[in-house]
């Protein structure tokens, strides 16, 4: 039982252009009130991309992933999974479509221990029916033993190092993320949303992070991560779209992304301020991320 | 109180326990619904007209129960479970208070308001403590079942839930279905205990009671509700020696206690688990202890 | 035509009634997050309260039914310190504040039923305004007449009171983020302690109205109020309590001529049927708010 593994050529084979993409945003709009959140957002991420959202605080990167997975709507634009439209789709069914996601307040069930939330997660992976949980028929026990070995190694490829059968909520901050990972990928997701995946976690343990992603890569999904740790982005992001005020800054490479102006006045006010971009940067490394 | 008095009143715990279980299984969906008390009346009276009618079996009569009051809880999730929570669970009690409209006016069949007899068969021991063991297993079998944990995703974060491919109103529906066959044999269990049925017998007060045994017992664990329920059809028997007509005042005191001190009842895996945590991060040896700090978010 | 007329002038009268007692029920939903299923019993003890000084201690009518309403708001704060602010500052669930509703309404019930026996009486004939109105030919009677001036002056004061003034504009506040309230200087308590209070006074002047109209004062005043709340609540929406109050006269105008023209008995059940009719056809309500997944 492992995620999903493409044939080696289908992997790296194929151009990237002709290609569906994976996930394909266009032009979308969400108001709230009197205020844009997101204002004709255009992002295309190819299949087995890692892709980075970044932007300050408020630039509507949380707002975009909300409208991916569903739980708000576009006032316009159209949001493509793998070419079927998801656009006005309730999240159970998106996620149905193979999207699952974390979030940057970590959101895990009260009550549930480690094990058990990630099991929750494997709910779209498991065919049991009312009656055969209550006469626990045989297909029954194999498949909560399998869900909860999956469940293991899953916790275990994410680099949770607590204990199994402790309340996930008891957790440190950074296991809690790796457990919000794990109840995701228990979806076999082919899209896996991040938000802040980072946020307080140290130095060593966001590089963890990053190659847990390349290596999420590598077994066929692709990524989508806001983040704020720019060594994370600048080492393991493919691709980036900055956006500020709702509004896409700009879009490529993250190395070309930074160094745009309008970047960096976005992100450290005045131009003149430029120059203090590279102490910045540095000082952004430091734990918390943000 | 005599030993006679004693085992009524346990009968009705019982009775009561089952309602309470009914109430549980919506309240686990993230529903908070006293639509129990309507399943269980609207069984209760056809099961009491059916047997006057034409005469039921007593399992024919507890079957009935659980197929109408099943029935009765997908037509009622059609219905409502697009509401709002609030919404929904005010729509739920107003079932409850129609439903002693419907009694009263529909007296052809109900008896209006003088009520009707039901026969006694069913209210023997052995089918009231047969319905509970029923009851409890397959609560039991569901709990760590896949329709066990997508209930509890739904009702800790119905957002979240969904983007695990969980559909909540599909869970609700599911929830309402299996409170409802709880609910119909309840009610039927009811009425073979009173044998005598009217419009009060299924009304506030008896939603009161089973709401307030779920809340002390705890809606988290399908123990809590049996403890509740006991504790609190038992509690009021001690308390009407001292407190004369006052002592429903106790239950509603006790409510109100209770879900501001012990928000999660009496039975809670939750705290037990929170415990055990402690526990082990104090001894210094603790084996498994999680890398970092300890319990840094606890919440209420 | 006459009786339609006449039947006409007795519904709005009575949803007057229904529409005094939604207002509070919706200001308590809107203003603060609680669906107050206690609500019904504010009103009873405002006819009770004020039943017993007119019949036992022999006050005046119209003072009776003022200290009935003061009663009824009293009982409101009361519960709203003893029941939900302790929810408030424990960040309790959404179900909390229900089930604490339920146990004040549990033990204001019960106290009622204790206090009022299980017999209904009504307000001495001597005490109360009695002799009917003739206007062209329609018979008005006084609780009718007050009724409406009842209804018509609490919701032009209390719409006024939280749209155009800096009470309404703190209780907004408050009820959007009562810890920014406070920064900005809103006293967050007193805010909440003057909507629960002035909720269940209403509604205690419903009840003292109810009891006049039905000549009945019973512990049940309240509890037969209660539904048509929520039925208007549910139907006119709580965001904007002319809303409510609109539906409340339109359900008194539609049980009139339903039970004219249909049936008596089922007067409560053709108000229900309306209700999960719009349930279902529009559960977000006709003048529909909020959104149903938090993101």
């Amino acid at each position: 039982m492992s995620l999903r593994t493409p044939s080696p050529e289908a992997a790296r084979g194929t151009p990237a252009a002709e290609e569906t993409p994976a996930v394909d945003i266009v032009g979308l709009t969400k108001a709230f009130g009197g205020l844009t959140a997101v204002s004709d957002i255009t992002i295309r991420v190819p299949h087995r991309r890692i892709h980075g959202i970044l932007g300050p605080n408020g630039a509507g990167k949380t707002t975009v992933l909300n409208l991916v997975t569903g739980f708000i709507h576009p006032d316009d634009g159209a949001i493509s999974v793998f070419g079927d439209e998801v656009t006005h789709l309730p999240p159970y069914q998106i996620a149905r479509r193979g999207v699952a996601r974390t979030y940057q307040n970590i959101r895990l069930f009260a009550g549930m221990t480690v094990l058990e939330t990630v099991v929750a997660g494997a709910y779209l992976r498991r065919s049991s029916t009312l009656a055969g949980a209550i006469f626990l028929s045989p297909g029954e026990r194999r498949e909560r033993r399998e869900v909860r070995a999956r469940a293991r190694e899953l916790l275990d490829r994410v680099g949770v190092r607590a204990d199994h059968d402790a309340l996930a909520e008891t957790l440190s901050y950074g296991d809690q993320r790796r457990v919000e990972i794990a109840r995701a990928l228990a979806t076999e997701p082919r899209v896996l949303l991040l938000d802040e995946p980072t946020a307080g976690m140290n130095d060593a343990e966001s590089q963890e992070v990053g190659e847990l992603l390349v290596e999420l890569r590598d077994s066929g999904l692709t990524l989508i991560l806001i983040e704020h740790n720019m060594r994370l982005v600048e080492d393991f992001c493919e691709s980036v779209s900055v956006m500020n005020s709702g509004a896409m800054l700009s879009q490529g490479a993250p190395r070309w992304c930074l160094e745009q102006d309008d970047v960096k006045e976005a992100y450290f006010g005045k131009r003149s301020d430029a120059a203090r971009i590279a102490t910045l940067r540095r000082a952004r490394r430091g734990p918390g991320g943000s | 109180m005599s030993t006679t008095a004693w085992l009524t009143t346990l009968q009705f715990a019982g009775v009561n326990a089952l309602f309470a279980l009914s109430i549980y299984v919506s309240l686990w969906t993230g529903v908070l619904s006293l639509a129990p008390i309507f399943f269980g009346s609207v069984s209760a009276f056809t099961f009491g007209y059916l047997a006057g009618a034409v005469g039921l079996s007593p399992l024919l009569g507890l079957v009935l129960g659980v197929v109408f009051g099943a029935g009765l809880g997908a037509v009622t999730a059609a219905l409502v479970v697009r509401l709002h929570s609030h919404y929904l669970a005010m729509a739920t009690i107003a079932m409850v208070l129609i439903g002693r409209v419907l009694i009263v006016n529909l007296s052809d069949l109900t008896g209006g308001a003088a009520g009707t007899l039901v026969p006694g068969e069913l209210g023997t021991w052995a089918w009231l403590i047969g319905c509970l063991v029923v009851a409890g297993f397959v609560l039991a079998r569901l709990a760590k079942s896949r329709f066990g944990f997508a209930a509890a995703a739904v009702r800790e974060d119905p957002a979240v839930a969904q983007t695990l491919g969980v559909a909540p109103r599909r869970i609700q529906l599911v929830g309402f279905v299996i409170s409802g066959a709880l609910g119909g044999t309840a009610g039927v269990m009811q009425s073979s205990f009173l044998q005598y049925i009217g419009p009060d017998t299924f009304y506030t007060h008896l939603g009161f009671v089973t709401l307030a045994a779920v809340v002390l017992g705890g809606a988290f664990h399908w123990a809590g509700p049996i403890v509740g329920a006991v504790a609190f059809t038992i509690l009021p028997e001690l308390l009407r020696d001292v407190l004369g007509e006052y002592d429903r005042v106790v239950t509603g005191v006790l409510l109100v206690v209770i879900i501001i001190y012990l928000p999660r009842g009496l039975v809670d895996l939750r705290r037990l688990r929170l415990l055990r945590a402690r526990s082990r991060a104090d001894s210094p040896t603790g084996v498994s202890r999680p890398r970092g700090t300890v319990a840094q978010k606890v919440a209420s | 035509m006459q009786l339609l007329a006449q039947q006409l002038v007795n519904g709005i009268a009575l949803g007057c009634v229904y529409a005094l007692f939604a207002i509070g029920f919706a200001l308590i939903l809107a203003r603060m997050g609680i669906l107050n299923v206690a609500h019904g019993t504010f009103a009873t003890w405002g006819a009770l309260s004020s039943y017993w000084l007119v019949a036992e201690q022999g006050v005046n009518f119209w003072v009776a039914a003022a200290a009935g309403i003061l009663f009824a708001g009293a009982l409101g704060v009361l519960a709203d310190t003893l029941a939900f602010a302790p929810l408030r500052r424990r960040n309790a669930g959404a179900f909390a504040p229900i089930i604490a509703s339920i146990g004040v309404w549990i033990v204001l019930l019960t106290v009622a039923e204790a206090f009022a026996g299980p017999t209904t009486t009504s307000y001495p004939a001597d005490a109360v305004p009695t002799t009917p109105i003739r206007v062209a030919g329609l018979v008005v009677l006084p609780a009718h007449l007050l009724s409406i001036a009842a209804l018509v002056v609490t919701v032009t004061a209390v719409h006024l009171l939280l749209n155009r003034s800096r009470f309404g504009a703190a209780v907004r506040a408050v009820s959007v983020d009562p810890r920014s309230a406070t920064i900005v200087g809103v006293d967050a308590r007193r805010t909440l302690v003057a909507v629960a209070f002035m909720a269940a006074g209403v509604a205690g002047l419903a009840g003292v109205l109810a009891a006049l109209s039905d000549n009945n004062v019973s512990f049940g005043v309240g509890e037969a109020l209660l539904l048509k709340g929520f039925a208007a609540v549910v139907v006119g929406g709580y965001g904007d309590i002319r809303g409510a109050a609109a539906v409340g006269v339109a359900i008194g105008v539609l049980e009139v001529l339903s039970s004219q023209y249909i049936s008596s008995g089922f007067r409560d059940a053709i108000t229900f049927g309306v209700l999960l009719l719009v349930l279902v056809v529009r559960p977000q309500g006709i003048f529909g708010e909020r959104q149903l997944v938090r993101a």
